[in-house]
């Protein structure tokens, strides 16, 4: 008994250790972005010669929106000779493979299609071998359903006149805000992400994520990492890993802003959920050690946060073991030695702890000009549970832990109907 | 009270609860049920990137409202008074900032200590008096700013622009030529064919190959990032007439010396120091601050998070416009930048 009591205090320690750790974590980013120096020095390049660049939009079965992605590209300002779309197909049963031919055809050489039948399936696989074709000096990712503004493809190559960047990431905006109470909660969250999240890593020179669209990568980065891992879950937090580890900069650029499609349905933000947990617990598993042991000679802080970063999605594991050791410490009768304290501790993380996000999520909208958004935000609880199921879910699969190969393509339901009208939007930004 | 069973004591206040815990619900249900602010953020802004991007609104605007004509019309189509100005025809005092317009007919000089808070279209030359604070303006040949003029917004010139000592330059400031300015003038954000800081001769980077340089050795211990492209753990000096191929990083600072050649990119986590005669063909990045000093040359972006200081030496080409972007950028006369001088605090021409 005095071994399972013992056993319980060091498992509900180290719980409440790691969640006070995300809490300081939350609200030192939060207040970063409401007080400190805004970081953005890429933004201002206007004028440059700029790099070749290849634009990849991978796509399976996306005849719903793929139209409405090349039609927004076709219209960027980026120079026409340094430019090439490159559309993929991958094994597509609808009709995205004939809207892909037409276009070729109605643009030659702006837009190469690159069709694919064999091979691995999935995004990873899908890029690796369309890039293979490109030798251009800077790829850009956008998913099928990704609306670029005019100016975007030069926002985001600037950074790379940095020859430190290997990556680059755009902000995600949500399009379809208004359909259900599901997407104004996915607003809020993407605002806090994004917003608040991203921005203060870069500007704390932590690591902003390399997110898999509305970003891209340099060429060379991508061959001195060994290019795209193909039995990644998450090609996108695995190759942030791989890329700090080997000395590149991940740069976030929070005016770069696109806009995307969020899920309308419960059923399929769980499945994007559970992807995104499958592949970040992945990633954690194959790079914790590395980051830890730090052979890329990274700053401390680099460290620290990547191993944070890469965890995010274990907390409910950690959470579980606590609510049970919790519930043997109660059962067994056991009395906390500092009992005040440990109220006074529970009280204050009750407070102030569980509200973090929350607080991450207002901050984000204040500084996106929202006004009334933010009267939303109670409802987040529901999304949270909803989060924390799945992710606690995603973190208990065999995926998660075990070596594998994924072997389909992973996607989020597509749900335009009609075409959006360009400049439409109105919010406040 | 005697008579009220525990049970409903206990419905009681579990309603009492429930009702207290959804008041923070309530604007929440209303947002829900009677969305104010459910659109999407207007994220992809039409003005970033294009600093001529009010003056080309602006002049589609005259043009809709035949101000371009032989005949200028008084009022603006939604009602707004134009003012014209001429020899002939001298400015009210006292201008709406907002819906009046103001049309420069020709090359008057406008009373010095003037304030045209309206937006202002010269269409002849424009040779402005001392002291005198305009909205914004476009010229549609060349215009002279006079000594202490001040831009509260935006101004553009078709032709060549010029600007006196003294002048303050808010916003932004463009020309389809060259925009040439006197020392001591405070800017933000500059586009052009070339700005040019007047005072001094530009002295030009002596053009011989890269060739008639020795190649610069790669230090011993800088790790290969790619091809012809390097990342060092410590400070970097180019010598005299060596030539790096390629691009590298350096985690301290970076001196390039007089007359040495770099065919790629530099970056450095402390200053950048390029001496005179030195070229760089690709593009220079910092932390600290970056020194360009007379006679060197960078081809590409010059991009800091500190503060960049240019003398008499030349960023960019006539033929590659290119960027130059800080907090702070220091000016010095003979300064000649092809492209955007972009300042995100302060930029200033210096004597």
């Amino acid at each position: 008994m005095t071994t399972l009591i013992a056993l319980a205090n060091i498992g509900l320690s180290m719980t409440v250790t790691v969640l006070a750790i995300y809490t300081v974590r939350h609200y030192f980013f939060t207040l970063n972005r409401i007080f400190g120096r805004h970081r953005q020095p890429f933004v201002d390049i206007i004028q440059a010669e700029w790099p070749s660049l290849s634009v990849f939009v991978p796509a399976h079965n996306e005849s719903k929106v793929i139209r409405d992605s090349l039609d927004a590209l076709l219209t960027c300002d980026y120079p026409e000779g340094r430019l090439t779309i490159v559309p993929i197909d991958d094994r597509s049963v609808d009709d995205t493979r004939q809207i892909l031919q037409e276009y070729a055809e109605s643009y030659p050489g702006r837009i190469q299609p690159f069709l694919r039948d064999g091979g691995i399936p999935g995004k990873a696989a899908a890029l690796a071998e369309a890039m293979e074709r490109h030798p251009d000096e800077i790829f850009l990712i956008f998913d099928a359903d990704y609306i670029p503004g005019i100016r975007l493809l030069k926002q985001l190559v600037a950074p790379f006149f940095d020859p430190e960047v290997g990556a680059v990431m755009g902000r995600v905006v949500p399009l379809n805000v208004g359909t259900s109470l599901l997407t104004r909660l996915l607003d809020l969250e993407r605002a806090g992400g994004y917003q608040v999240d991203q921005q203060a890593r870069m500007n704390l020179r932590l690591v902003p994520q390399y997110g898999g669209t509305v970003g891209g990568v340099r060429r060379i980065a991508l061959e001195n990492v060994g290019g795209w891992n193909l039995d990644a879950l998450a090609e996108d937090t695995d190759l942030t890993v791989r890329l700090v580890l080997a000395g590149w900069e991940i740069v976030y650029q929070n005016r770069s802003e696109c806009y995307e499609e969020v899920p309308e349905s419960w059923e399929s933000r769980i499945r994007q959920i559970k992807r995104w947990a499958t592949g970040h617990n992945q990633a954690l598993r194959r790079y914790v050690t590395a980051l830890i042991l730090n052979r890329g000679r990274l700053p401390a802080w680099k460290v620290i946060d990547g191993v944070l970063l890469l965890g995010v999605f274990a907390v409910p594991l950690l959470l579980l073991l606590g609510w049970t050791c919790t519930m043997i410490l109660f059962y067994t009768g056991y009395r906390p030695a500092w009992g005040v304290i440990t109220v006074l501790a529970i009280s204050s993380f009750n407070t102030v702890g569980n509200f973090a996000a929350f607080f991450e999520v207002a901050a984000a909208n204040r500084l996106d000009g929202s006004r009334e958004r933010i009267r939303m935000l109670p409802f987040l609880f529901l999304s949270f549970l909803v989060s924390t199921f799945a992710v606690g879910r995603a973190a208990l699969s065999r995926a998660s832990w075990m070596k594998g190969r994924p072997v389909e393509w992973q996607k989020t339901e597509r749900h335009r109907s009609t075409r959006p009208v360009r400049g439409e939007p109105t919010g406040g930004a | 009270m005697e008579s009220l069973s525990p049970l409903v004591a206990f419905l009681f206040l579990l309603v009492v609860m429930l009702a207290w815990m959804s008041v923070p619900l309530v604007p929440s249900f209303i947002e829900l049920l009677r969305p104010r602010d459910a659109k999407p953020l207007d994220a992809v802004g039409t003005d970033a990137g294009n600093l001529s991007y009010f003056a080309e609104s602006f002049t589609a605007r005259c043009e809709r409202e035949g101000l371009f004509g032989s005949v200028v019309p008084p009022y603006l189509e939604d009602g707004s008074p134009v003012y014209a100005h001429s020899a002939r025809h001298r400015l009210p005092k006292q201008l709406n900032a907002f819906t009046d317009l103001v049309v420069l007919m020709d090359s008057t000089p406008l009373p010095a200590d003037a304030t045209l808070n309206a937006e202002c279209l010269a269409r002849l030359t424009l040779r402005g008096s001392r002291g005198v604070t305009y909205r914004a303006l476009l010229g549609q040949r060349d215009v002279l700013l006079g000594a202490d003029s001040t831009v509260m917004r935006w101004a553009h010139a078709r032709g060549q622009f010029k600007v006196r000592s003294g002048s303050r330059l808010y916003g932004r400031a463009t020309s389809d030529h060259d925009l040439i300015l006197d020392t001591g003038v405070l800017f933000e954000r500059l586009d052009a064919h070339a700005v040019r800081v007047s005072g001094a001769v530009t002295v030009e980077a002596p053009k011989y190959l890269t060739d008639a340089c020795d190649v610069f050795q790669i230090p011993e211990g800088a790790r290969e990032m790619g091809p012809l492209h390097w990342r060092l753990d410590r400070d970097l000096q180019i010598p005299a007439m060596a030539s790096l191929l390629g691009s590298m990083v350096s985690i301290g600072a970076i001196v390039i010396d007089e007359g040495a050649r770099v065919t790629g990119s530099l970056k450095a986590h402390g200053d950048v120091l390029v001496r005179s005669g030195a070229v760089v063909g690709g593009s220079i990045t910092a932390r600290g601050r970056i020194t360009i000093e007379s006679g060197a040359h960078v081809a590409g972006p010059v991009i800091t998070e500190d503060c960049v200081v240019i003398e008499a030496a030349v960023v960019g080409n006539s033929t590659t416009r290119t960027t130059v972007a800080s907090p702070l950028i220091q000016l010095y006369p003979g300064a000649t930048i092809f492209g955007a001088v972009m300042a995100s605090e302060k930029g200033q021409t210096l004597g």
